[in-house]
């Protein structure tokens, strides 16, 4: 079983909701906690780029990966085109494999902007086509609601659906992988007593990602739960664990 | 996996299961949510869970006791009556319709089947310390049971302030705090630290904020730590995963998992055929 994580983070932020009581400052302490707990690497962003900018922390994202030890890919932060900050949505996919960026990832919360998918729509529209991962995280500047609205807009869009919610959330999150063929679901808050097999019966395991949100959370909460999961086959806890995830880098050729 | 400075993370992982490492589960429920979907909701779908984890002892309060004036303790006596074993649970404390004559008197008659009371104060937004709720408090003190309270932090509810005013007038209950007054950690660890009866229980603590169980551990002690998990809402390896993640050694996960339970529960003549 190779555990890929589609929702790492890293860095110094500024602002206390952000701020994991046991944070992971560099890349390197960050590889050095999946290298213990044996997730091979994943999907990261660096906390800079919602606190100190997105071109900043881009940069700063991408400069870490060059002497990376483990599995990452980055997650890009994009803002919306018009001001002309982030890279042309024509060239997003180059600038992507470049910077050794896996996914893409919006925070309107953080940088300012209207939630509504048309000002960000020429980047989801680049996305959809080259079904480059768009991640959805509403732990970190985006409503449920604008993540939704995105989904309307471009139904097709290749899409991990991370929500943040305290309690069971399924009722939330279950209506995306039932509207949308391209959505696959991050684990990482899917904590409902034996719903990984109930979600595996309803729309199949090539729909769910393993993620912790490390290191907000722990890691081996999701490691050990997966790996004990009632009603999953060995073959379906492998795709969850690390294949799916491949599967989609391999489809989006990042 | 997980980690390898811990044999019971090796184990665990390689069994799910440990003969030698049972699981005491202070804070479950039972039966559909108005709230949320339950995957596994019913007792005979939860003994998977609770099999598969080695649960030894789970102790409950169905969501149909605690919220519905209709069914109360039919969705919960039956259930031990029917299944026993790892089944006991908390009678349903209904602030919103509190009948302490009855409840007392039902818990009275079924000491099988009881450890104590459940308040889910936040809920019925009814403060710990009303004095709807003292003729319960003075039952707890007097026979030295257990209770299990809803706590969130800002409550004004079952917030830090209002477990003191409870904790400092019935020192004789053994109060466990559902959520560690989540968010609240330094009220917490304060209120465990003063007051020798009372535990943290970890539900909900475990899920998004890594660190405060090392802190619980380190400022409180392990041997004041209790296992919970909310089941059906949350997976039981979920929160084992967590604990053995942790940095802390496997003697602390050993009290957290088992060892204080069977010491808190030593007090009933059941607990001897767990």
């Amino acid at each position: 079983m190779q555990f890929l994580d589609c929702n790492l983070r890293y860095g110094t932020p500024y602002r206390e909701s952000l701020y994991p009581s046991a944070p992971c400052k560099t890349l390197q302490e960050l590889e050095d906690e999946l290298l213990r707990a044996g997730i091979s690497g994943g999907l990261v962003y660096h906390l800079a780029q919602d606190c100190q900018g997105a071109v900043t922390g881009n940069r700063m994202l991408a400069e870490d990966l060059r002497s990376k030890r483990t599995e990452l890919k980055g997650i890009y932060t994009l803002l919306p085109s018009s001001t002309e900050e982030t890279v042309k949505p024509d060239e997003l996919y180059g600038e992507m494999l470049a910077c050794g960026m896996g996914a893409v990832r919006f925070s309107p919360k953080n940088h300012g902007w209207l939630e509504r998918p048309r000002v960000i729509g020429d980047y989801l529209s680049v996305c959809e086509d080259l079904r480059i991962p768009v991640m959805l995280d509403t732990s970190c500047g985006m409503s449920q609601e604008f993540a939704w609205d995105v989904m309307e807009a471009f139904p097709n869009l290749t899409a991990i659906i991370a929500l943040h919610y305290v309690w069971p959330l399924d009722r939330r999150i279950r209506p995306f992988l039932a509207e949308f063929p391209n959505t696959v679901v991050d684990l990482s808050f899917c904590l409902t007593d034996q719903g990984i097999g109930s979600m595996v019966k309803a729309f199949g395991a090539e729909r769910l990602l393993f993620g912790t949100k490390f290191p907000m959370c722990y890691t081996g909460g999701q490691m050990l739960q997966l790996r004990h999961a009632l009603d999953v086959a060995e073959a379906e806890k492998d795709a969850i664990a690390g294949e799916n995830l491949t599967r989609l880098w391999k489809e989006a050729g990042l | 996996m997980i980690n390898p400075k811990s044999e019971l993370a090796r184990r665990f992982w390689e069994e799910g299961r440990l003969d030698d490492c049972p699981i005491y589960d202070f804070h479950g429920h039972m039966h559909e949510n108005d709230g949320c979907f339950m995957a596994a909701p019913e007792p005979e779908q939860m003994l998977r869970t609770l099999q598969a984890a080695n649960v030894k002892s789970f102790i409950f309060s169905s969501h149909l006791a605690l919220h519905s004036a209709e069914i109360r303790e039919d969705a919960n006596l039956p259930v031990v009556r029917k299944f026993g074993n790892p089944f006991h649970c908390y009678h349903g404390v209904q602030s919103f319709a509190v009948n302490p004559q009855r409840d007392i008197a039902e818990v009275e008659a079924a000491p099988d089947v009881y450890v104590g009371f459940k308040f889910l104060c936040d809920y019925f937004e009814v403060a710990l310390e009303d004095p709807r709720h003292a003729p319960y408090w003075e039952y707890l003190n007097e026979k030295k049971l257990l209770a299990l309270l809803h706590t969130w932090g800002g409550s004004r509810y079952n917030g830090a302030d209002n477990v003191r005013a409870v904790a400092e007038k019935y020192p004789d209950v053994t109060i466990i705090l559902g959520h560690s007054i989540h968010s609240h950690w330094d009220k917490a660890i304060k209120l465990a630290q003063d007051f020798p009866n009372i535990y943290l229980e970890l539900t909900a603590v475990l899920d998004d904020d890594r660190g405060i169980l090392e802190r619980f551990a380190n400022e409180v002690g392990s041997d004041r730590i209790l296992f919970g998990t909310d089941l059906p809402w949350f997976s039981t390896h979920h929160a084992i995963g967590c604990i053995l993640s942790a940095e802390m050694t496997d003697e602390d996960r050993h009290n957290i998992f088992h060892r204080n339970g069977e010491r808190i529960l030593a007090r009933f003549p059941w607990a001897k055929d767990l």
